[in-house]
């Protein structure tokens, strides 16, 4: 067979032939295909560049928040509309537990007053008038009833349940896990631990049974973990990266419970006092923004009141105490109480005695009520403190909108830190504060702070966050072993979902992406199929004659196939150069124009502005590119062999005739 | 029938018979026949043996249901180093004559023994190493490569005979010399005069030394001149190769200066 060079000779010839019919060729295939090199480099890159950031964000940990899935039933009726049966139910412990009261009093020699006993039911002035009056009640859930009936299902429901830690740890062994993180939520009840807006305290929520809706508005109260106060005592290794730089001010009050709150939260509560302007709409502003928000609130202190229940409780009965003092000033009928209190002078003061006029056997009985209470268990000391937070960190939240069905709003989610709306503190930091004893304190004694103190949390239901070294061993965990969040009717164990970044959205784009290209490859196949078909069966048509020739002076037909084999080798080649330049040329045209606005945004979503990881639309190193490049020949080859076929078995003479 | 193909001792006799004297059409027959036999005898003392033999060789070509006999009971014996003119109008079966010796298209019947091989019993592949080996072509159109140059142009065939590179480059530089081209070695086709292109196309045919020439109205395409220096060329090809040439033509002159003319009428010799 005719040799390799020699074929080459003659093909590379035969290129300079139909030169318009090959570089329409070259140039519509090659543009086809470029748009796929172009896709495949620019999608590798973002994908690259994102799990680039997911990796320098949380150290190559891969994490996934685990909720154990609890009936309903177990984790606690509804504070509204109970049941008849639940009604009922509650009734009669109530009773059951003011008889043990009455009998536990009697046997201490003890005065007992059933009304010192918090009712099990209060009444639901918004409860619809059509329920019959004695359903129109809503579960006190402070009551030491409920307390015991919620202690007995959960203890009850802990004996069988299959969400426990341990179990959780044999499943996320099967699959790698490397560590184990229960947070712990301090989600106070209403009034319990308010924040100081501007290192005041408004004593009238006190009196209050709920939020008024102005502040819900306002201070957003039932959004912001800082205005409701509910902290989440985190692993610090999994707000690292949020951390701040140890300033001057953080140096100076380095006793202030340590807090992570968000980009939004900063704004919302502390934007107009330290000057710090709105989140920009333009990306190339927010890197800038973000560094000002970060500088102004690093080692930023801000104050809580705590107040138990007694200690709110005794404030309310004061501010009553001297509105109605207030109101009866020039009544000469009104008889002034016995014991009156000032409010307290300073933001989380105490009750200050104004007049104490009660007699000695008054002053006795009083005495004798906390004992015997005390006795019961039904005493509570009154406690206030004040609680300073110091900001050490802040999360960048993209501010997003309901509507998901958008290009804004799926970039945004991608970049989603996934750690929820709160306000966090890292448990090391925490720790290693002489000063947060206090706040330690108040969590341990107050069974209303801290949620996860119950039965489940001591059996080791719940939340969890679980670390895996690799995206497929997380990805397989939360596909196998649980339900999504969005899944009501969950028959699995637990609730699984990405925690951290939103790594699985990325992977999905990823497949996404890939399912795309798939489609597109097959669809530009086939059209560039068809364009090199027609070009190779017109330039072979029209060298019969050429062939013709070549068999004349003894060309074998595989010699004639050879020739052509290496001139579509080269047709393909001449493709391929052209697609792989206009698609690196896109690509890089596409990383000049957004790559600097890309690395801003990203950077400031995943709060790594210090860290200098680059945001690039480029990757050279995909697979997909190398099989992209073979398929070019390939799919030439393919076109070209009928042709080449028809023109090897074609009788030379037939050609030579036609002359 | 007269045509410009027609030799000067045929349109004699035709014209003496024309004109009712017999005796001149003899002998102007007469002598016809006697200059080819003894151009037929030269040929005999120089060459020694049969180098192609055609024996009762038919070719008909089917169009549909039409049927086309091309070539009708042809026999013929070509020796070695001889010089063959086949004339004969066109449609007369020339080409197809000169395709049938080459190995390009099969007989319908007869066969055609080239050096001892009755090529319609190779397969596609040895009439393929029959052709490069045996045969070189020369065609009207002189087909060179136009992309090529001139040098790389004549190396063709060897590439197929798969000859190394530098002995292919030595054979085509003396090839080059012997049709005087020199100085075009590195033109392309374009670059070239009529003549000069088909003195490449020579050189190209004799590059793998084949023992038969087979030119198919080499100066079909060029002007007096040009054609002359061809057939000059041509010869001295036989001279010094001793190549059998067999020409297809239509001008008188040039079958003329062959050895021997085989004239072709309607498929027959005639």
């Amino acid at each position: 067979m005719i040799g390799f060079l020699d074929a080459a000779t003659l093909a590379q010839a035969k290129l300079h032939t139909k030169r318009l019919l090959l570089l329409s060729t070259i140039i519509v295939s090659g543009l086809l295909f470029a748009t796929l090199f172009a896709a495949v480099i620019i999608s590798g890159g973002i994908t690259k560049s994102i799990n680039n950031y997911t990796q320098a964000a949380l150290d190559g940990k891969y994490l996934v928040k685990s909720t154990p899935v609890i009936p309903q039933s177990v984790s606690g009726p509804s504070r509204i509309n109970p049941s008849n049966d639940l009604i009922q139910e509650l009734t009669a412990l109530q009773t059951d537990y003011i008889a043990s009261q009455k009998s536990l009093a009697a046997r201490l020699k003890l005065p007992f007053d059933p009304s010192t006993i918090p009712p099990i039911l209060e009444q639901d002035s918004l409860a619809s008038k059509t329920l019959p009056e004695a359903s129109r009640v809503m579960i006190n859930l402070d009551s030491p009833v409920f307390k015991q009936y919620l202690q007995l299902l959960q203890q009850n429901y802990v004996k069988v349940a299959k969400n426990k830690l341990s179990d959780l740890k044999n499943i996320g062994v099967k699959y790698g896990a490397t560590n184990y993180f229960q947070n712990e939520y301090a989600s106070p009840t209403f009034q319990t631990m308010t924040y100081l807006k501007d290192g005041n305290e408004d004593l009238s929520w006190l009196s209050q049974t709920e939020p008024a809706s102005s502040d819900a508005s306002v201070y957003g109260y039932t959004t912001s973990s800082v205005r409701n106060s509910t902290y989440t005592f985190i692993d610090s290794s999994l707000v690292q990266r949020f951390i701040l730089p140890v300033n001057k001010k953080r140096q100076e009050q380095s006793s202030a419970i340590p807090v992570v709150i968000t980009t939004k939260e900063a704004i919302d509560l502390f934007g107009s006092q330290l000057h710090i302007q709105a989140e920009p709409t333009t990306v190339s502003q927010r890197v800038a923004w973000l560094k000002d928000l970060q500088n102004k609130i690093n080692g930023f202190t801000y104050s809580t009141c705590y107040r138990n229940s007694s200690d709110s409780a005794a404030i309310n009965q004061a501010i009553q105490t001297l509105s109605a003092i207030e109101a009866n000033k020039n009544s000469s009928s009104y008889i002034l109480p016995s014991l009156i209190y000032n409010l307290p002078a300073t933001a989380c003061g105490g009750l200050a005695v104004k007049s104490d006029t009660r007699t000695t056997a008054e002053k006795d009985a009083a005495a004798q009520q906390i004992a015997t209470n005390l006795a019961l268990g039904t005493y509570q000391t009154p406690v206030h403190q004040l609680l300073q937070f110091q900001i050490v960190g802040v999360i960048p939240v993209a501010q997003t909108t309901d509507t998901a069905a958008n290009v804004q709003s799926f970039i945004t989610s991608l970049f989603n830190t996934q750690y929820g709306v709160g306000a966090m503190i890292p448990i090391e930091m925490y720790n290693s504060l002489p000063a947060a004893e206090q706040y330690k304190n108040i969590l341990q004694n107050d069974t209303t702070m801290l949620h996860n103190t119950d039965e489940l949390h001591q059996a080791g239901i719940d939340e969890t966050i679980i670390s895996f070294a690799s995206l497929n061993k997380a990805r397989a965990f939360i596909n196998n072993e649980g339900c999504p969040p969005s899944q009501d009717d969950c028959a699995k164990p637990f609730i699984l979902e990405p925690y951290g970044t939103n790594y699985l959205l990325i992977d999905s784009l990823q497949n996404t992406i890939n399912a795309t290209l798939r489609v597109a490859f097959f669809v530009i196949a086939t059209i560039a199929t068809i364009i090199i078909w027609f070009m190779i069966s017109r330039i072979i048509s029209d060298s019969r004659h050429e062939t013709a020739i070549f068999r004349a002076m003894g060309a074998r037909r595989h010699d004639i196939a050879a020739i052509y084999t290496v001139y579509t080798f080269g047709v393909a080649c001449r493709i391929l150069l052209f697609a792989i330049s206009i698609g690196v040329l896109l690509a890089y045209s596409l990383q000049i124009a957004l790559g600097g606005e890309a690395t801003d945004y990203a950077q400031s979503s995943y709060g790594l502005t210090s860290q200098g990881v680059n945001f690039s639309f480029i990757n050279l190193e995909s697979p997909l590119l190398l099989w992209l490049g073979l398929s070019i020949p390939l799919i030439s080859y393919i076109a070209a062999f009928p042709a080449l076929i028809r023109n090897v078995r074609r009788n030379p003479i037939n050609d030579l005739r036609d002359e | 029938m007269l045509d410009r193909n027609t030799h000067p001792k045929e349109i004699d006799a035709f014209l003496a018979l024309f004109n009712g004297d017999s005796t001149s059409a003899i002998q102007a027959i007469q002598e016809y026949s006697d200059q080819t036999k003894r151009r037929s005898y030269d040929f005999v003392k120089k060459g020694s043996d049969t180098i192609i033999s055609i024996s009762t060789l038919s070719k008909t070509y089917k169009i549909g249901k039409q049927q086309t006999d091309v070539l009708d009971n042809i026999s013929l014996n070509i020796n070695r180093g001889e010089f063959i003119a086949i004339t004969g109008a066109s449609g007369s079966g020339k080409s197809t004559l000169l395709q049938l010796i080459g190995g390009l298209d099969h007989p319908t019947s007869g066969s055609v023994v080239v050096n001892g091989v009755d090529i319609n019993h190779l397969n596609d592949a040895e009439r393929s190493a029959f052709r490069n080996q045996t045969i070189g072509f020369i065609f009207q159109f002189f087909y060179l490569q136009p992309f090529l140059k001139i040098a790389k142009n004549i190396e063709v065939p060897g590439m197929f005979a798969r000859i190394p590179r530098r002995e292919r480059r030595v054979r085509a530089q003396k090839l080059i010399e012997q049709v005087k081209l020199q100085d075009q070695q590195s033109h392309l086709p374009k670059q070239l005069s009529g003549g000069q292109i088909q003195r490449t196309a020579i050189a190209r045919a004799l590059l793998n030394n084949p023992k038969i020439i087979l030119a198919d109205e080499p100066t079909g395409n060029l002007d007096s001149t040009n054609s002359q220096l061809i057939i000059d060329l041509l010869k001295e090809v036989r001279k010094d190769s001793g190549a059998t040439i067999v020409l297809v033509t239509h001008n008188p002159d040039i079958a003329a200066q062959a050895d021997r003319e085989i004239r072709l009428v309607d498929g027959a010799i005639v």
